[in-house]
């Protein structure tokens, strides 16, 4: 919301007032961020859940070395380190989701920083949920998680964006302005029908866009009558705001996608009821693009004459939500939710020409009784009134109460009062040319010289709206953090759990021994033989429980083939679902470095023993490694594609009962194949 | 000298080539002028550029124009090249500034101008098309005497690059001492106004007649015979009918294989058809490598018993370096490349999966006859007919490059990237999807030469770590692991006091 709020509070042709108010953010939050941190090799020092006891150094010159030397060979002589691996794991299987759960926070931690295997389930890969509720909740820690540090960096190449977009139109503008300057000299008729063209070129496009309302976000209409009506803006400043009030209408809504995303529709009340105010705020403030189009940004200094009756309730949303931590919070909390939710339409209400609070106060007819029925009436597909014209959601306008109604049916045809269920205020009227959705259109920002109605009304009294606040409390803006965020960074309880792949929690629990895993239902541990089985049954679906229906081209197997591979090998093999491939294996770990690779497991069957078994060699088509090697070479990643030649069944058989998995695993071939695209122009 | 239709301005054969006697023009095989920035290698290629030469950026054609017509109308400047007509902005829409307009406008003069450029063809050379079933007997491994059915009329010393002379030939055998070109190279220089195809209405024998009565006739037959006895011409269609066709098929060349060798030599490279894949005897097992007696030694004393069945592979104990750890763990036969092929079973290359071209980058010693090996290998690959090649396709194909383990200045761990994108073996696949050319390199993977745990141990004797260093827990206020081991907590407490 940053970006709209601020430029939506910057005065006329004031567009560099709303840069610095925009930039101070994150600046603001960068400073916050900078905990110190420890250095990662520090954190990172075990490359696996082994510790090793390296004897130290003897220089021939230096007779001191030798006394250590001795001495650090004497205590582990006498005094011996336990074995390694000295701290088994303990993980749960869990056949839902097929994964292996770690809970305890220690081993957490450890499997994480030894080796990096699994992930959190409430995080991207590091298991910081609790960090980032705490950061959530005010604490000084864990701002640092990579989450946060996303988040930021996001935020600063949208403004980056932002600002490049505002100097090439201003650069544009001036060109503009040169050129018809030179151009009146020149001429002065010619000038005097260009600047007439503009007003009714934008004038005819907006009549079909209220007609035809698809078709009026096409860039092509924004950019003509941004066009003309900068064109216009030279000679006659009012004019355009109002034809761009008519342009910008919304239109109805009558895609599927639109009808969800309609005010009251099921999903977003549901999502609106669970979101803190705090969060609304960020939300909006990340969610809402900023205005980097040529037509929203040429709408901005044109909407001036309205804009200039707007309190700065923008700045004031922006402030609770990042940077005002010493606010007087009981005070400060109803003004911000009425400006939160009253902003996105608080044009409309400008007759009164006051603050938004005002818009609360001015005729509220409901309380929250009526609140919790039209909720309920919410839930129907359809409105109660059916008669709403098909250019506005049904379920966006539910009048509620009988007198409420009455009013309403007396301008039926024309408008009508509609709430909206949420625990802020979107907006407390709809007319015909309204949004479906606040948040979806451009013309809010200029829709002021709109007429409001005269019984205009919210449902929310004040004291409804500090109800909310406080029913919001515990999760609201960080304004009020300083009183009790202590007793709720105790409170808080670690929900998150931290999971295992398959191949993951194999190779700890047979190749290192590291990890136990147990039975979820008796909590016994559950054997490495059995847990192959377990693996390799749970890699089908359903889940083969038979033993004889198990084959060696298990995708549990292949794949667990190729993790060996690599972990043996030293590198870090994590799940590459999110790259579009099947791993991708880091050098180090995730923390220290990019992954350079990204991995296809390409089962193969070449023995000729495999031709009297049932079996599919997959052909994929060029199709698909073009597509996964685009996908790729984007993240900067090459594609590996890493064949299995996987033995045939009686081979395999042969050698379970000799020598277990581990003999068996030694009948796979790996073989890689770097794949890259060869550009011809760039080679001779 | 005037634009070509395939003239690429990198390309530019100097304008000397006109003075020529013979009647071939030289097909562009001589070095692009390409400037330096223009020379990137294939290893530093990043990402981006990679995607970059998708030929999305705009061609300023008021540059190109600019760079071609700076002295003369459309006479070529040096140093230009590719590079410099795809440079600039695009603007997505009309901004209504008249400096757009204008710039718009000259640039679409420009590139009419470009476009409409007359282009004139010099006087191309006759030559006759016929079957060569006569000159079947195979003489050199590089011929594909068979297959060549095109002969030139000129000398041959204008054909640097393309056709063979059939040698070895009987005195009184006709048109001997020519220039046979292959199908590909024939419809090549057709499409590239540089030959004219006939039809033979004669014989061979007749139109070019054998080495003794050549003198005799050719006094005579100056101004009587008229050319069309002879032959007919034929229609760029009519070459293409004649020459193009199913792979197999005497004569004749795929659509797709053209395509891609057109689409090479245009791009200025030298290409050559690969020689027929010699029957691979199928060679004696490779010999494991003998071992030394000092191997013999250590194997004895370090000789680790079989893995137990079912784990832990990682013997609990006492290590000292990770090394030792990641040994145990060593399980899958791990491929080391090697200059010799060391797949066990050679198999021969199944067809579509198989070098059909050579390809020298353009380079100014190169001639037909006399060249280093080629740079690339290609393989030319339909991809409505194929798919992404399995294990059996791609090994036996792979194991028939010839090694090429990259730049030797890549060496140590900080190249590890570099050697391990470059591969040990590679070969290129071009992929024509109806007729769009996607050019793909296939590189033997060396990972199983690559152990990153050997940093490990650097590492941990970095830290001079006492009893193995810190096992130390960051942020999130967990306790600290370690903190059990006395000794092990002593090692850390530097960075325990931040523990809240």
């Amino acid at each position: 919301m940053a970006e709209a709020t601020t430029v939506t509070t910057c005065p006329a042709g004031g567009s560099k007032a709303g840069a610095p108010a925009s930039v101070e953010a994150p600046s603001a939050v960068a400073g916050r961020l900078s905990a110190p941190r420890p250095p990662l090799n520090q954190t990172y020092t075990l490359p696996a859940p082994i510790r090793t006891f390296p004897l130290p150094t003897f220089y021939p010159n230096n007779p001191i070395s030798l006394l250590h030397l001795v001495y650090a060979w004497l205590s582990q002589v006498l005094r011996p380190p336990p074995q390694e691996p000295s701290v088994v794991h303990t993980g749960i299987w869990d056949p839902e989701t097929r994964s292996v759960h770690v809970r305890d926070p220690v081993s957490v931690r450890a499997l994480w920083e030894q080796g990096f295997y699994g992930k959190g389930s409430l995080s991207r890969s590091e298991p910081n949920w609790l960090k980032r509720e705490l950061a959530r909740r005010g604490s000084p820690e864990g701002k640092t998680v990579s989450e946060a540090r996303t988040e930021l960096r996001r935020e600063e190449r949208r403004l980056a964006k932002w600002e490049r977009a505002k100097a090439e139109l201003e650069a544009l503008e001036k060109q503009r302005l040169a050129e018809a300057a030179s151009h009146a000299a020149s001429t002065e008729g010619t000038q005097t029908n260009g600047v007439l063209d503009g007003p009714v070129e934008v004038a005819t496009l907006a009549v079909p866009a209220n007609v035809e309302p698809a078709a009026v976000e096409t860039g092509l209409v924004d950019a003509v009558v941004a066009e003309s009506a900068a064109t216009v803006e030279n000679t006659q400043p009012t004019r355009p705001a109002r034809q761009l009030d008519g342009h910008l209408q919304p239109r109805a809504p009558v895609g599927p996608a639109e009808l969800l995303a309609l005010p009251n529709s099921l999903a977003k009340s549901n999502r609106l009821a669970h979101a803190s105010l705090g969060e609304r705020a960020n939300g909006d403030h990340h969610t809402r693009k900023p205005p980097v189009g040529p037509a929203e940004l040429l709408l901005l200094p044109n909407s001036h004459a309205e804009l200039v009756s707007r309190p700065v309730s923008g700045l004031a949303i922006f402030e609770v939500g990042h940077s005002a931590p010493a606010q007087p919070t009981l005070l400060r909390t109803p003004v911000a939710l009425g400006d939160a939710g009253v902003q996105p339409s608080d044009d409309r209400p400008a007759m009164n020409g006051s603050a938004n609070g005002h818009v609360g106060k001015a005729s509220a007819s409901a309380d929250s009784q009526q609140l919790d029925k039209a909720s309920g009436n919410d839930a129907l597909p359809d409105g109660v009134n059916g008669t709403v014209s098909p250019s506005r959601s049904e379920g966006s306008s539910v009048s509620t109460s009988s007198a409420q109604d009455t009013q309403a049916n007396a301008s039926e045809l024309k408008r009508r009062k509609s709430v909206r269920f949420s625990p802020t205020v979107e907006s407390t009227t709809f007319e015909h040319f309204d949004p479906p959705s606040p948040n979806r259109s451009a013309g809010m920002l200029s829709n002021g010289s709109v007429p409001t109605l005269p019984n205009g009304k919210t449902l929310l009294e004040p004291e409804d709206l500090s109800k909310v606040a406080s029913a919001l409390q515990p999760a609201s803006s960080t304004a009020e953090l300083p009183l009790d965020a202590p007793a709720d960074l105790a409170e808080i309880e670690n929900k998150e759990h931290y999971q295992l792949a398959p191949e993951e929690a194999f190779f700890l629990a047979f190749s290192l021994g590291g990890l136990k895993v147990v039975d979820p239902v008796t909590g016994s541990p559950i054997s490495t033989e059995h847990l192959l089985s377990l693996f390799r049954s749970y890699s089908y679906f359903p889940p083969r429980v038979s033993a004889a229906d198990l084959r060696p081209d298990d995708s549990f197997l292949v794949n667990y083939a190729v993790y060996h591979h690599f972990r043996s090998l030293g590198w870090v093999p994590r799940h590459g679902i999110k790259f579009g491939v099947d791993w991708i294996i880091y050098q180090r770990g995730p923390v220290f470095d990019h992954s350079e690779f990204g991995i296809m497991v390409m089962p193969a069957y070449s023995d000729a023993a495999w031709e009297g078994h049932e079996h599919e060699e997959e052909r994929r088509s060029w199709s698909w490694l073009m597509g996964v090697n685009r996908v790729l070479s984007h993240v900067l990643k090459s594609l590996v594609l890493v064949y299995v030649d996987i033995p045939p069944p009686q081979v395999f058989d042969e050698e379970m009962q000799k020598g277990g998995i581990a003999a068996a695993l030694k009948k796979y071939t790996i073989r890689e194949v770097m794949v890259r695209r060869f550009s011809v122009n760039r080679n001779r | 000298m005037p634009l070509d239709d395939d003239d690429n301005p990198s390309l530019a054969p100097p304008p000397t080539t006109t003075t020529t006697t013979t009647n071939t023009k030289t097909p562009s095989s001589l070095p692009p002028n390409t400037t330096g920035a223009a020379q990137t290698t294939a290893d530093d290629l990043t990402a981006e550029d990679m995607i970059e030469d998708e030929g999305a950026a705009a061609q300023d054609f008021r540059a190109f124009a600019a760079s071609l017509s700076s002295s003369q109308q459309y006479r070529k400047t040096p140093g230009v090249s590719a590079q410099t007509i795809r440079k600039g902005e695009k603007d997505f829409e009309a901004h209504g500034t008249r400096a757009q307009a204008d710039a718009l406008e000259q640039s679409r003069a420009a590139m009419r101008d470009v476009l409409g450029y007359t282009r004139v063809h010099a006087a191309a050379a006759a030559a006759g098309g016929s079957k060569a079933g006569n000159i079947a007997k195979e003489r050199k491994p590089f011929g594909w005497v068979r297959e060549r059915v095109v002969v030139l009329e000129g000398s041959s010393v204008a054909s640097q690059a393309l056709g063979r002379a059939v040698t070895g030939q009987a005195k009184d055998r006709p048109a001997r001492g020519r220039d046979w070109l292959l199908p590909e190279e024939a419809l090549y220089l057709v499409e590239r106004g540089s030959l004219d195809l006939w039809w033979p209405m004669k014989g061979l024998e007749e139109i070019f007649p054998p080495d003794g009565t050549a003198a005799v006739v050719k006094g005579e037959a100056e101004e009587e015979v008229d050319e069309y006895d002879l032959g007919i011409p034929l229609s760029l269609q009519a070459a293409y009918a004649l020459l193009i066709g199913n792979d197999g098929e005497r004569g004749k060349i795929s659509l797709q294989k053209f395509q891609v060798y057109s689409n090479l030599k245009r791009c200025g490279y030298n290409v050559l058809r690969a020689p027929p894949a010699a029957k691979q005897t199928t060679s004696p097992l490779p010999t494991p490598p003998p071992t030394t007696l000092w191997q013999w030694f250590t194997s004895l004393l370090t000789s680790s018993p079989a893995p137990k069945p079912y784990g832990p592979l990682v013997q609990p104990g006492l290590y000292r370096s990770y090394a030792s750890i990641y040994q145990q763990l060593a399980l899958l036969p791990r491929h080391i490349p090697s200059p010799t092929p060391t797949t066990p079973t050679v198999t021969s290359t199944t067809d579509p999966f198989t070098v059909h071209f050579h390809i020298w980058k353009a380079a100014q010693k190169w001639t037909k006859l006399r060249h280093p090996p080629p740079d690339f290998q290609l393989a030319v690959v339909d991809a409505q007919d194929s798919s992404v090649p399995t294990f059996t396709e791609i090994m036996p194909l792979l194991a028939g490059m010839p090694a090429d383990p990259g730049k030797a200045e890549w060496t140590g761990p900080g190249r590890m990237y570099a050697r391990l994108k470059h591969g040990y073996r590679n070969v290129l696949l071009a992929v024509v999807d109806h007729g769009v050319i996607n050019y793909m390199r296939f590189a033997e993977g060396r990972f199983g030469g690559e152990e990153v745990y050997g940093r490990f141990d650097a590492v941990a004797k970095a830290k001079g770590g006492k009893g193995g260093g810190g096992w130390k827990k960051g942020g999130g206020g967990t306790m600290d692991v370690g903190a059990e081991d006395a000794a092990a907590a002593a090692a850390v407490g530097a960075w325990q006091g931040e523990g809240r």
